[in-house]
């Protein structure tokens, strides 16, 4: 494990940087990819920034509404800079929709930004698996298996790792097929693939969100994702009789 | 384009993908296949291979999901003081020492939330007596009215045990005895409330 990463007097915690590295490089392959579909690559960058800034926003705000009774007595507490005190989900609700409304203002043709999208998020996730592995976080289900890895003094499944792989995978998958029959099919491959990767390798986490009486939240989520992703390839399939054209890919 | 590209085009034989009966026969396999495995980890789930209480095996350490790490000191008023004294209710530790600034800031709120939820949760200081002036204590305490207690960690035993770097640093453990949250600089009125009431209820 290492947990933070030395830069001559400086301590700097590595999952944090990683993330940051897995933001940037994500944004990069995605303008990279908007400028082969003919899309300005700056609006990849300008929805990735008005989303970040809104996603924090959104996730500090929706933490904030959840524990209302506690913050409204003086809303100056909401602003503390820690990095506790933040509701995910509510982060990326709010990220998604301020991107959305960025690109409808901007007139950007929303499946062929998800299709840009999708090469990095693929990225992303390749890299922000790898900081998780280093700095600990996400760990892994305790096992017996010869690749184990000792993390939080027992042996693990690297599954930081076996996520980060399946990513690699994805994303060369993305770049094998590169056409695009309709625009968004990239994007709802890139939904269906990583879905189908949380599905498989969800038991092999520590300590994993569970529903009901022992399902396992996430792998509910995915199945029904995965199913979402095939309607659609369903549906444009079948209504567009076009033949199959590269599009610049 | 010509007729005959058109020609050309209308006899190839559709791709299988572009059927609607092969994408319908997609879902099906997806939710058959997909529903199988869910149903298998659910079951490894209950048959405790993989389990939410994987706690209990693991080392101590002052990581969430971990047991907190017990140990033993003696307080201001004498007493000797065990963490697993307060096994079954919520437990936040406060690490702090009587020159650490932030500690200041955070020790009122500490002292109106062990008063709010005295019978509900506990709140225990840990001062770092082996690089703080002993004496200067007791002034620190009545300043700020301290009533929870206050155990003075001479040996440097649970700062090493909970591998405290700065103050002040603010361990969460649930009724369990688990580490649910560290918390390293000062923390706010506010979040010590919402995070009481997340453990006070994880406790139902």
């Amino acid at each position: 494990m290492l947990p933070t990463i030395l830069i001559g007097p400086v301590a700097l915690p590595t999952y944090p940087l990683f993330l940051l590295a897995a933001y940037w490089a994500g944004l990069w392959l995605a303008a990279g990819q908007a400028e082969r579909l003919s899309l300005d690559g700056d609006h990849i960058y300008n929805a990735g920034l008005y989303g970040l800034l809104a996603g924090i926003v959104g996730a500090r705000l929706g933490f904030v509404l959840a524990h209302w009774e506690n913050y409204a007595p003086n809303l100056m507490q909401a602003l503390s800079l820690s990095r506790s005190a933040l509701s995910p989900s509510m982060g990326l609700i709010t990220a998604g929709l301020v991107a959305l409304i960025y690109l409808q203002h901007n007139k950007v043709p929303i499946n062929d930004f998800l299709d840009a999208a999708a090469y990095g998020a693929a990225l992303a996730i390749i890299i922000a698996n790898v900081g998780a592995f280093l700095g600990g976080e996400a760990l892994g289900a305790v096992t017996t298996v010869p690749w184990a890895v000792e993390m939080a003094s027992i042996a693990r499944h690297p599954v930081q790792l076996y996520e980060s792989a399946a990513g690699l995978l994805i994303l060369g998958i993305l770049f094998l097929i590169r056409s695009r029959p309709w625009p968004g099919f990239t994007f709802w491959c890139f939904v269906i693939l990583y879905s189908l990767s949380r599905l498989v390798l969800e038991i092999f986490r520590a300590r994993p969100n569970i529903i009901g009486d022992g399902f396992l939240t996430v792998q509910l989520l995915a199945l029904m994702a995965m199913v979402v992703g095939l309607a659609v390839m369903a549906h444009n399939f079948s209504k567009n009789p076009v033949t199959m054209s590269s599009e610049g890919l | 384009m010509s007729i005959d590209a058109k020609a050309q085009r209308d006899h190839k034989p559709t791709p299988f993908f572009r059927a609607l009966w092969f994408w319908m026969a997609m879902i099906g396999l997806t939710l058959i296949l997909g529903g199988i495995w869910i149903v298998l980890s659910k079951s490894w789930v209950t048959a405790g291979t993989i389990t939410a209480d994987e706690a209990i095996n693991l080392e101590p350490a002052a990581i969430a999901g971990h047991p907190a790490p017990n140990f033993e000191l003696v307080s201001t008023d004498g007493e000797t003081v065990k963490l697993s004294d307060f096994k079954g209710q919520p437990v936040i530790l406060n690490f702090w020492a009587t020159w650490c600034g932030p500690c200041r800031s955070e020790f009122p709120e500490f002292q109106q939330a062990a008063v709010d939820n005295a019978d509900r949760m506990v709140i225990i200081g840990i001062n770092n007596t082996s690089a703080d002036n002993p004496n200067a204590i007791p002034d620190f305490m009545k300043e700020f009215g301290i009533t929870f207690p206050i155990l003075l960690d001479t040996d440097r035993e649970a700062i090493d045990a909970y591998n405290v770097l700065g103050l002040p640093t603010t361990i969460f453990i649930d009724d369990q005895g688990v580490v649910n949250e560290v918390f390293t600089g000062p923390l706010n009125k506010a979040y010590i409330e919402s995070k009481i009431s997340e453990l006070i209820k994880s406790d139902l």
